[in-house]
């Protein structure tokens, strides 16, 4: 079988960045959901994670494809290599956004919940996140990258400002524990779903720079 | 490659000099044997006339001492003569001295010896019946000096004469040839050297500067070529200058026509997004950075040449485009991208014929869908609406026909209850078609100075029974006793009849019902609160609309149309108000506060105001 490395690597980035469309799709859908207790919307989040899984098996493959047939050398070696991680980190992403569709239909039945603008924010900041890496991950583009490192930061604080509203929602009424553990359980997804998004524009500043950021303190 | 410049300079001159030295090697080698010729016959005569002297002396039958004192004479430009019998018998020998005497050497050498001569035994041999030799030897006297000479030889039928000169007698005329060969040799070469020179000059030059010439294109485009003097380059130069100037129309139109499209595209409501044959990105506006939420700054502004699927990240989207592509077919399409807040996109994919790309028409209709939504749950909550109380008249019509034994108080209690939807249906009517005239006529309703006190008191007033009979307290709270603001009299009326009604409608028995009103830098803001059950934070969005019940049960039974608060957002907006919903700031309840324009300057109200109190 003969296959063309630039047309390969063409159609990894295609299969990528649906991967990306949906995910980043699905955390839209999750957000709206949350806002209107819409389950019909969560069912279809959950769903939609199936094409996740599917498009995930299929970057895999694509990849070791181009590794035993084409044998690719530097930036085109570091593309798909990344690709790989890149791929993981999006399916980890899709399974968060599941997960937190499965929390919101549990709460579907609830009235009494909190008042958590932080998880509006969040889901918004992190919407915006994985739309961002992916794109700067394919485009090279490490200012964008390291902005959205930054973002991760902000996701982090968000996060703590939700547990500390949490905390006296729960202490006011034990009857609330399960809903508080599902709303930090939300923003717990939430935040790591940012964490992944950071790990994807680490991948970007390697793929541009062939710079390890990884673990650094610095940014 | 070779350089023309190359073959001229060197080439050209080398194989050249090649070719001439060859020829005249061969010029000289045919020289020499001619000359070489020429030389064999003239000894070949100066033999002759030995020969003829000798055999005539001979036969003469003279001494043989006097025949060579008589030849010294005769042979004195010869080195060495010897003259022999065919066997190899000495007749005469003789060998110049250095002093130029000649003597008599026939005893140095045997005749034998002298038969094995290299000239004399070609010579006895020999068909041409002469014979030659170069002999190279040391001077007997000069051990230093190498002595060349020229033997010659001829046959005669009795006898073999022998001459020896001095070789260079013979290369004398050579070593000339030679050196003006030479000459000539070096002669042609410079001027070949000096003249491709300039030919090279000539020619080279004005190629290359064709070359420099069509390098930059864009000077091409402005200047024109000097001609050179050569008229061939010089031709090449015009049809350049020629196509040079076809081209920069050609460009010219061509950009021109660029802009063209590119002001179109970009002055065109809708986003537009061109892609070419590869579905690259070819020409956009600036609309599609937004509608597709796409974030210049990744692509460092310029999303050229990018593939359709690295700038829209939209599946539904791109899917449509790979299938358009694909069938060739034109595809328009509702595409709604979730979010914080949706948005609906229509999409119009137009592949170009030949599959020459493909072009994209996005179209926000967020706003248009919405109505169209709100229209289509109108006309469903209308129907519905209407079905429920003429299914209940037709119910008990229906009882009333079919039963036979209704006693009057039944049968009255029934057609009551027919009388109460009938009241309801037309309720419902009213209400409709005073939401039509709002929504459509704006213009149509005429606006009047009137009192607003005045209206709110009367509308008060109508339902203090209403109040009263649910033992609700309805409090006036209005300090002043005249406001006077443009408005249309039935519109205003409604809005408070309404706002009140519900207020009452809504409070259980003992409650409150208050209303306020405060005017100032030209609004007048009327505050109406209640008692009662309240609104939920979420539904207070959602209560202008139409036919929308926070609680569907209660507002049925209380004979509510679900329009009334939908007629009183579009009276109050006709009116250029706003209003607003709360929570009593007290207790429990409602408060509704309604905002509006007094419709004219302060100024003039206060000259109105004057001359009515007069």
């Amino acid at each position: 079988m003969k296959i063309r490395l630039d047309e390969e690597i063409n159609k990894l980035k295609k299969t990528l960045l649906e991967m990306g469309n949906a995910v980043e799709e699905s955390i839209g859908l999750v957000i709206k959901s949350l806002k209107e207790r819409d389950t019909v919307l969560a069912k279809k989040v959950i769903r939609d994670d199936s094409l996740v899984n599917r498009l995930e098996v299929l970057v895999d493959k694509t990849c070791l494809k181009i590794f035993a047939l084409k044998q690719p050398i530097a930036v085109d070696l570091r593309f798909v290599a990344s690709s790989l991680k890149v791929n993981n980190d999006l399916e980890r992403i899709g399974d968060f956004a599941s997960r937190i569709a499965e929390e919101i239909i549990g709460l579907s039945n609830e009235t009494d919940t909190p008042e958590a603008d932080e998880l509006y924010q969040m889901a918004e900041i992190t919407q915006e996140m994985v739309k961002l890496c992916l794109e700067a991950f394919m485009q090279g583009n490490v200012d964008i990258a390291k902005q959205v490192i930054q973002k991760d930061s902000e996701v982090d604080k968000l996060y703590e400002n939700l547990i500390k509203t949490i905390g006296p929602y729960v202490h006011e009424d034990s009857e609330r524990f399960e809903i508080g553990l599902a709303f930090i359980n939300i923003g717990k997804s939430l935040e790591r779903i940012g964490d992944h998004a950071k790990n994807i524009c680490e991948d970007a500043i390697y793929l541009a720079e062939g710079e390890i950021v990884k673990h650094r303190k610095d940014h | 490659m070779k350089k023309i410049d190359g073959i001229l300079k060197w080439w050209y001159p080398l194989i050249f000099t090649a070719i001439l030295v060859f020829s005249l090697l061969a010029l000289r080698y045919y020289v020499q044997n001619k000359l070489l010729e020429i030389k064999l016959a003239d000894l070949s005569s100066e033999t002759d006339y030995i020969y003829r002297y000798l055999s005539s002396k001979l036969a003469d039958g003279e001494k043989h001492k006097k025949i060579f004192s008589d030849l010294k004479a005769e042979l004195l430009p010869y080195n060495d003569i010897t003259v022999l019998s065919l066997k190899g018998k000495i007749f005469y020998c003789s060998k110049r001295q250095r002093d130029g005497s000649l003597k008599d050497c026939a005893g140095e050498k045997k005749g034998s010896d002298w038969l094995y001569e290299e000239e004399i035994a070609e010579a006895r041999h020999s068909e041409k019946l002469t014979g030659y030799s170069i002999e190279f030897g040391q001077s007997v006297d000069k051990p230093a000096e190498t002595v060349r000479q020229f033997n010659f030889a001829r046959r005669y039928p009795e006898l073999i004469i022998r001459i020896a000169i001095p070789y260079k007698a013979i290369p004398q005329y050579m070593n000339m040839l030679d050196i003006a060969l030479l000459c000539f040799v070096l002669l042609i070469t410079a001027i070949l050297v000096v003249s491709n020179r300039y030919l090279s000059r000539a020619v080279v030059k004005p190629i290359e500067k064709i070359i420099d010439y069509l390098k930059n294109y864009r000077n091409m485009l402005r200047q024109n070529l000097e001609y050179s003097g050569i008229q061939e380059i010089a031709l090449l130069q015009k049809a350049l200058n020629h196509t040079a100037r076809d081209v920069q129309q050609k460009v010219n139109e061509l950009s021109y026509r660029k802009n063209q499209v590119e002001i179109v595209i970009k002055n065109v409501s809708e986003a537009v997004l061109i892609l070419d044959k590869n579905l690259k990105v070819m020409l956009y506006n600036q609309g599609l950075f937004s509608l597709l939420n796409i974030n210049p700054n990744v692509y460092y502004g310029k999303i050229d040449e990018k593939y359709y699927y690295e700038i829209i990240r939209n599946n539904a989207l791109n899917e449509m485009i790979e299938e358009s592509a694909e069938t060739r077919e034109r595809f328009t399409k509702n595409i709604s991208i979730a979010g914080s807040e949706d948005t609906v996109l229509e999409v119009n994919c137009i592949p170009l014929p030949e599959g020459e790309g493909m072009v994209l028409f996005i179209d926000n209709i967020t706003e248009q869908y919405r109505l169209v939504e709100i229209k289509k749950s109108f006309v469903e909550n209308a129907s519905h609406e209407f079905k429920t109380p003429i299914s209940i008249i037709k119910g008990y019509l229906e009882t009333l026909i079919k039963s036979n034994d209704l006693s009057v108080d039944e049968q009255k209690g029934y057609l009551e209850k027919v009388l109460r939807n009938a009241d309801r249906l037309n309720n419902l009517i009213k209400d409709l078609v005073t939401l039509n005239k709002l929504d459509e006529s704006k213009g149509y309703f005429t606006k009047e100075m009137i009192d607003l006190v005045d209206i709110i008191e009367g509308c008060l007033d109508a339902l203090s029974v209403k109040a009263e009979s649910k033992d609700i307290v309805l409090s006036n709270n209005m300090t002043s006793d005249k406001i006077i603001l443009k408005g249309n009299p039935e519109h205003l009326e409604i809005i408070f009849f309404n706002l009140i009604d519900n207020a009452i409608t809504y409070s259980d028995a003992g409650g409150r019902v208050t209303v306020d009103i405060e005017e100032s830098g030209g609004q007048i803001t009327v505050l109406i609160t209640d008692t009662g059950i309240g609104i939920p934070t979420e539904h207070r969005d959602r209560i202008f609309e139409r036919f929308y019940r926070v609680d569907e049960g209660r507002s049925r039974k209380s004979g509510g149309t679900g329009l009334g608060l939908s007629i009183v957002k579009h009276a109050v907006s006709f009116h250029e108000g706003k209003i607003t919903c709360s929570n009593n700031p007290n207790t429990a309840g409602t408060q509704f506060k309604v905002v509006l324009p007094v419709g004219q300057s302060v100024d003039q109200r206060i000259a109105q105001l004057e001359h009515s109190g007069e």
